[in-house]
């Protein structure tokens, strides 16, 4: 098997396309999450016609800006508004925005009384209290996930070119090589994610949510669950598997909130959402930025490893059956 | 003539690939379903719902995603031989390269000329009502100019892997300049001047003007810019495809 | 005779190294002329230049009166290359494939079904014409990747190795398919570097060494050289030393190998000599178990021109 591990090392070596993907560009991904994650951003901007802005408001959450007329729907869309506000006679306002009625209300309550309501959180509030780990390790997943796939490649070009029935021809069978890749993937994938954020932390003093060995633990549950995902898919597919990788990951990554908190009522959704193991990987990060120990976290990081351990055992089982039936 | 009979072969070869059809018709439904879904809460139902607003954005997404099925149709394994035994015949370099970004645009002008109005008409969404067609007219070119820029990095790197490896950088770049997945207005002075660089933030502020505020005004300029852009991604292919790089 | 192709003072490098030096060679109208060369000779840069494909550093070549700098559209139209890769399409059926490469020589309507229909005979996969070539064995691709080729009924074929991993009963046809377009009126260049297809089909072979051309004429013409020329092979009841057998005095012998069981001996007077070598074999006490002759063979030829080294 080592001879296998060796002979992907070496072959990954030429295929500078993925190298530079795996070695640069990912790096400088995960650099650009740290610099968003840790960079605030400006306040929200309700607009108000007419200087209407009341004198005594005290507020963390919006920037109140007065305007001559009201703003395009597209200034919303685009972020450049959160609200647009206009006094009505009886003193309230009438209130336009794309957020939800809360929000609307909350806004209403500041424009009226001053103050948002005690128990109001805005989206940027949200996103703090998910922490700044949470949203590295978020956007992280999807990185990973996709990575994974790419850096598969050499196990679909075995079967293309015949090297894959060689070498199950020579004293070495499915199990052996297929262990090999996973090994081959799963160290291309840590190292290139875990030494930034390492290095980041380390000399520049970034926060990061999480100390060294954390991000340490979490990268490796996350990497062995991509490894074992991205084994599956090119086990399954014959072609376009970037594609899919790509296409199945931002879906997934979404439902299990890894850019955005999800909340739902719908039940169905929310199973959904439990059933992806990246929703119980982010609950997991999120349990511990917030100084929560793994113990506490044992049935999902369970669930996250047999997620793992499944795909690899139907990755080995169709390879087999393949093989079998001389497909490869 | 013979421009046409490779494009429809091309488009023959696209038809054979499931993938690529499925991300240009249902994967965008599945990404307005599953993002509108998920931010419900965060949207109001008027005057844009969640399913309104990723309607749009993730329409757009998809679009920018069509230069994965330009480099697909000009290089994955299956069709590679194929598409360069055409050099042998008697058919400019130009025809060749030509017709792999027609026939990716022809499908994506038929996908989203479908896909708008059945958002607009049948799932209700917002796609600018009756001035739809003006933003279908805006994805057509903003579809164009990705197949051109995924065909040019097809003629730069010689192999579907890597092109599509290396384009994905700059893809998901203006994509996320774009602001099409999270707003980044409020994010720094410097982040925001650097997303006018991104044609997916021309098209995407140019789609919200045509459908929320019935505003035309930079649907030509957008249009007139995205189409410089891929006469320049086409100049760039003419002066690097050489057929004899492939046989 | 009118001559199909005339390569005169080609040269083609490929950064400082030179692969093709010089080459000059004709094709006749009509004939059936085989391209060998070792791996790495310069066949395909060869063909590829032919084919339009690939641009020269210097020289002229003409095709069917056409010159390839000036006239390349012309000359695509009626040469059809077969190309040693597979260059089908799998997923659409082998009549479509046909049809569509020929349409792009102009062919439409009645004439491109015909012609379609026609070549899928020639090539033995008339039958097979509505199957996907993912569901073909290796050689029937062959076969369609030949019939892709001549459905536009071109003038000129020029075929880089067609038969390369395919058994005797795909090569067969197809060499038999060879001949048939040839009778058809065909000109037909073609490279590999197996010898007895050569032997079977070519008019007149050229042998290409280094981007050169070494040798040309008649499979008879060829071996006509070496025809005072015999081959005898000894096995021996142990391995021969190379001192042990004087051989030195014996003037008709051109080579001698020594090998595990036995050693083999080239002779340049035919006959002459065999009781001498036998006479010198067993006064150095080795037993002869078996012998055998072998006159010379285009591989003889080849390998004495093109050397018996292994090449990169």
């Amino acid at each position: 098997m080592s001879i296998l591990l060796k002979n992907n090392f070496e072959r990954i070596k030429h295929h500078k396309s993925v190298l530079f993907i795996a070695c640069i560009v990912m790096p400088v991904f995960i650099c650009a999450a740290i610099y968003i994650s840790n960079h605030s951003t400006s306040h929200e901007v309700i607009a108000i016609l007419n200087s209407d802005i009341p004198a005594d408001i005290s507020c963390e959450q919006y920037t109140l800006m007065s305007v001559e007329q009201q703003p395009p729907l597209s200034a919303f869309i685009n972020g450049t508004y959160a609200a647009f506000a206009k006094k009505r006679t009886d003193g309230t306002y009438s209130i336009i925005t794309l957020k939800g009625k809360q929000d609307k209300e909350a806004i209403q309550s500041l424009l009226t009384t001053g103050r948002l309501p005690a128990d109001y959180r805005g989206d940027d509030l949200k996103r703090k209290e998910r922490g700044i780990g949470t949203n590295i390790l978020g956007f992280i997943t999807m990185l990973v996930l996709m990575q994974g796939v790419a850096l598969t490649t050499l196990y679909p070009e075995d079967r293309s070119n015949g090297t894959f029935r060689r070498i199950l021809s020579a004293p070495c069978n499915e199990n052996q090589y297929l262990a090999a890749q996973f090994i081959f993937t799963l160290i291309c994938i840590y190292a290139p994610t875990f030494a930034p954020i390492a290095i980041i932390h380390a000399l520049f003093g970034v926060e990061i949510g999480f100390s060294i060995a954390d991000i340490a633990v979490l990268l490796l549950l996350l990497t062995v669950f991509a490894t074992a995902f991205a084994l599956f898919i090119a086990t399954v597919f014959d072609r376009n598997t970037n594609l899919i990788a790509t296409g199945i990951s931002v879906v997934t990554c979404i439902i299990a909130g890894c850019f955005i908190e999800i909340s739902t009522n719908n039940p169905v959704l929310a199973a959904i959402c439990k059933m992806i193991p990246q929703t119980e990987f982010m609950e997991l990060v999120h349990g511990i930025e917030f100084g929560k120990n793994y113990f506490q976290f044992r049935y999902g990081i369970a669930y996250i490893l047999l997620c793992s351990l499944f795909f690899v055992a139907m990755g080995i089982s169709i390879a087999k059956r393949r093989i079998l039936e001389g497909e490869y | 003539m013979n421009l046409l009979r490779i494009l429809r072969q091309d488009l023959g070869n696209i038809i054979h690939n499931p993938s690529l059809i499925f991300s240009n018709t249902i994967l965008p439904l599945i990404l307005i379903g599953v993002m509108g879904f998920v931010t419900k809460g965060g949207f109001g139902t008027e005057p844009v719902s969640s399913f309104d607003y990723y309607g749009v954005n993730m329409m757009i997404f998809s679009v920018s995603m069509i230069a994965i099925t330009a480099t697909n149709a000009f290089m994955e394994e299956r069709v590679k031989r194929g598409n360069f035994r055409i050099a042998y015949a008697p058919v400019s370099k130009q025809e060749i390269y030509l017709s792999k970004i027609l026939s990716s645009y022809l499908l994506s002008a038929i996908c989203y000329g479908v896909l708008v109005p059945v958002c607009q008409y049948v799932l209700r969404l917002n796609m600018g009502g009756s001035n739809f067609i003006y933003f279908v007219l805006l994805l057509n070119v903003f579809g164009f100019c990705g197949c051109c820029f995924g065909t040019m990095f097809c003629c730069i790197f010689k192999n579907e892997e890597q092109a599509n490896s290396i384009m994905q950088i700059p893809l998901f770049l203006s994509i996320i300049l774009g602001g099409v997945i999270f707003q980044i207005h409020r994010f720094d002075s410097f982040l925001n001047r650097l997303s006018w660089l991104s044609p997916v933030k021309w098209a995407a502020d140019c789609s919200y003007q045509i459908i929320y505020d019935n505003d035309l005004h930079l649907l030509y300029p957008v249009m007139i810019g995205l189409l410089v852009l891929s006469f320049f991604f086409i100049g760039v292919c003419h002066i690097l495809f050489k057929p004899e790089d492939y046989i | 005779m009118t001559e199909a192709i005339i390569v005169k003072k080609l040269n083609k490098s490929y950064g400082q190294k030179p692969v093709i030096k010089d080459l000059r060679f004709s094709v006749f109208q009509g004939e059936i002329v085989g391209l060998l060369g070792a791996n790495g000779a310069g066949k395909s840069t060869t063909i590829n230049i032919l084919s339009t494909i690939l641009k020269h550093d210097s020289g002229s070549v003409l095709i069917g009166g056409f010159d390839l700098m000036k006239d390349k559209s012309k000359i695509k139209k009626v040469v059809g290359i077969v190309p040693q890769d597979l260059a089908i399409y799998e997923e659409i059926s082998a009549e479509k494939n046909v049809s569509f490469f020929a349409s792009l020589y102009g062919l439409n309507g009645a004439g491109l079904k015909a012609n379609t229909s026609k070549a899928l005979q020639q090539v033995g996969l008339y039958e097979h014409r509505t199957e996907k070539p993912k569901t073909f064995s290796g050689g029937m691709k062959r076969r369609l990747n030949i019939a892709c080729a001549i459905a536009h009924a071109p003038k000129l074929i020029i075929m880089d190795e067609p038969t390369v991993g395919i058994d005797p009963q795909s090569r067969n046809h197809i060499l038999k398919s060879i001949l048939t377009m040839r009778e058809q009126g065909a000109t037909i260049l073609y490279s590999t570097h197996y010898m007895e297809e050569v032997e079977a089909i070519a008019d007149r072979i050229l042998i290409l060494d280094e981007g050169q051309i070494i040798a040309s004429g008649t499979k008879d013409e060829l071996c006509q050289r070496y025809e005072n020329q015999i081959t005898y092979h000894f096995t021996l009841d142990r391995q021969p030393e190379e001192q042990g057998i004087r051989f030195s005095g014996l003037s008709m012998i051109k080579s001698v190998t020594y090998e595990e069981q036995g050693l083999t001996v080239t002779v340049g007077i035919s006959n002459q000599g065999l009781s001498h070598i036998i006479t010198a074999i067993l006064s150095a006490g080795y037993q002869i178990k078996s012998m055998s002759s072998k006159e010379a063979s285009l591989e003889t030829v080849f390998l004495d021109l093109t050397g018996k080294s292994l090449r990169d």
